[in-house]
This record gives structure tokens, sequence and C-alpha cells, in this order.
């Protein structure tokens, strides 16, 4: 119980910390482009368990089928280097400076990293595989 | 006994066997994940150049010139082809194309496996004639006409055909092992 909610109280806090350096890289230099970058990565984790209850719900039928669950995992792929890979290209064009591309990479990264352990420690148990 | 001989093994799809990769559900997993990053990076590698030739503003000795080259809708047609035949590829059924393989008596070489060439062959040829596409831009329209400071467009589309290209390959073989629900029943 106490370490229970001394961890629900730090990831609260990461996670606070995750959107502020998001919307300081936004506010700081008055482009708020890099706000995408939050929405991206708190996003990411939406099609595992979005398509995980898909494939569960086939079990009754025989036929099992894992497309459900490997295209859920190509979206977070693909979502998590979105994340990734545009704040990089803006800066890239000089759309928005550099140290808002990292700072908005680190908040992101910190938002789908407390998602993640959030999941991992306190979501549905038993089920290894979520991410 | 006029027809001759067929020189291959009609029972396969193919005239060479795929070779079949046997890697456990952790691997399948990861090997999924890797081909999804490696999809969007390609794509943002593209839409980085696009942005930086929207972007780009003439040399500074020179403000009033107009910039010579942009990246056009040309430049986005062996994107459009290679990702339609990544999609094509991923969309064909691996089992469906294990039970062909393996010579079932519906699927030896019957219209399954027919078809299952054919989509293979439309997809292949897609990735393939997406990367080449890709290549002739870079040459006709970057390195022909001189543009050597904006060869990164260019080297960026290669760059992008080639990498949905290489994240077809490792969707593919990742896709051939067995999943989860298969490897428990085994085990």
């Amino acid at each position: 119980m106490g370490v229970g909610l001394k961890t629900v109280i730090f990831l609260a806090f990461v996670l606070a910390l995750g959107f502020l350096l998001v919307i300081l890289s936004c506010a700081l230099y008055h482009n708020w482009l890099p706000l995408l970058v939050a929405f991206t990565f708190v996003l990411a984790p939406l099609p595992n368990s979005i398509c995980s209850r898909c494939a569960r719900a086939d079990d009754i039928s025989p036929e099992y089928n894992s497309a459900y669950v490997d295209f859920g995992r190509f979206l977070t792929g693909s979502l998590v280097a979105a994340g990734f890979a545009f704040p990089l290209v803006l800066a890239h064009s000089q759309v928005i400076e550099s140290g808002a591309c990292w700072m908005s990479i680190s908040g992101g990264v910190l938002v789908y990293g407390t998602i993640l352990v959030y999941s991992g420690w306190f979501g549905s148990g038993g089920n290894d595989d979520e991410f | 006994m006029s027809v001759p001989r067929a020189p291959y093994d009609p029972r396969g799809v193919f005239r060479i066997n795929l070779p079949h990769f046997e890697i456990g559900p952790r691997a399948r997993a990861v090997g999924t994940y890797i081909s999804g990053t490696l999809f969007t990076l390609s794509f943002f590698l593209m839409i980085d150049a696009a942005t930086v030739s929207k972007y780009s503003r003439p040399p500074p000795d020179a403000p009033y010139d107009t910039v010579p080259v942009h990246v056009a809708f040309v430049d986005w047609i062996p994107a459009i082809c290679s990702t339609l035949g990544f999609l094509v590829t991923s969309l064909l059924d691996k089992s469906h194309l294990h039970a062909a393989l393996s010579g079932d008596s519906w699927g030896t070489d019957g219209p399954a496996a027919w078809r299952a060439r054919v989509v293979l062959f439309i997809g292949v040829a897609l990735m393939a004639g997406g990367l080449a596409g890709s290549l002739t831009v870079l040459i006709l329209k970057y390195i022909v006409n001189g543009y050597t400071e904006y060869i990164y467009y260019g080297a960026a589309n290669v760059g992008m055909n080639a990498g949905i290209m290489l994240s077809g390959i490792i969707l593919w073989v990742s896709q051939s092992g067995s999943d989860e629900y298969e490897y428990q029943l085994t085990v």
C-alpha cells in the first residue's frame, strides 16, 4: 500500500514534468507546433490496448487471429517513431529551435515512459505483454 | 503425354522455396515493432526533405533569387508505389501461403497458390519499382541537372524507399515465425 502510493505519486510527478517540458518547449519559443509530440506519445499506448481487446474477444472462436495484435504493435512502433521524428523534422527545417526540439522529445519520452510503467505495474495483472 | 512435365516441383507456390524462419513469439513482437518504427522513420525522412524544401530560402549573397528546385509531386510517386507494395505484401496471409507451401490438396497448384503468387509478385514489383523510381528521380532531377546542393532531396527519397523495403522484409520475416498461440499449442 505504502509502496504503491509512493509509486503513484512519483509517476504523477514524472508525468507532470513531462507535460511541463513539452509545454515549455512551445511557450518559450512562441511556437505551439511541438505540442503535437505530446499527443503522439499519449496516443502511442492506445493501439495495443484496443487491439489486444479485439484479439481477446475472438477467443471463443477456434480461429485465433493474431492480425489485430500485430497491427497494434506496428501502429505503436510507428507512433513512437513519429513522436521522435516529428520535432527533429521541424528543427531540421528551422521551423522550431533545436532547444525546443530536444525539450519536447524528452518531455514526450517522460510521458510515454510514465504510461508504460503505470500500465506495467498496475495495469491488468497477469498479462505481461502490455505496452 | 504431350504436355511436358513442369521442370519444378508444382506443389510449391514458388520455384525456389522460401526459407522458413524459426523465431519465437518474442522475436515476432520485436520484429513487428521494429518494422513499424522503420516504416514511419522512412516516411519522416521524405517528409523532412519536403519540409526543408518548403522552408528553403535563397542563398544569402543573392537574396532575391528564387530557389531553383523544390520537392514536387514527382518526388512522391516512388513513395506511393513503395507504400502500395508494402501494403500488398503485408496483407498477404502468411498462413494461407504456408498451407499452399506445405502441399495441401486444395492449395497445391490451384487458384489459391496462383493468386498468392500473383499478389506477391505485384507487391514486390511495386516496392522494387519504388526503389528504382527514387533512384531515377535522384539521377534525372538532381544529378543530371546539377543541383548538387539540393541532392539531399533525392538522397532522402532513395533512403525512404529503401527503408520501406527493409521494413517490409523485417515484417515478412517476423510474421513468418510462429505466433504466440501456435507456440503455446506446440509447447
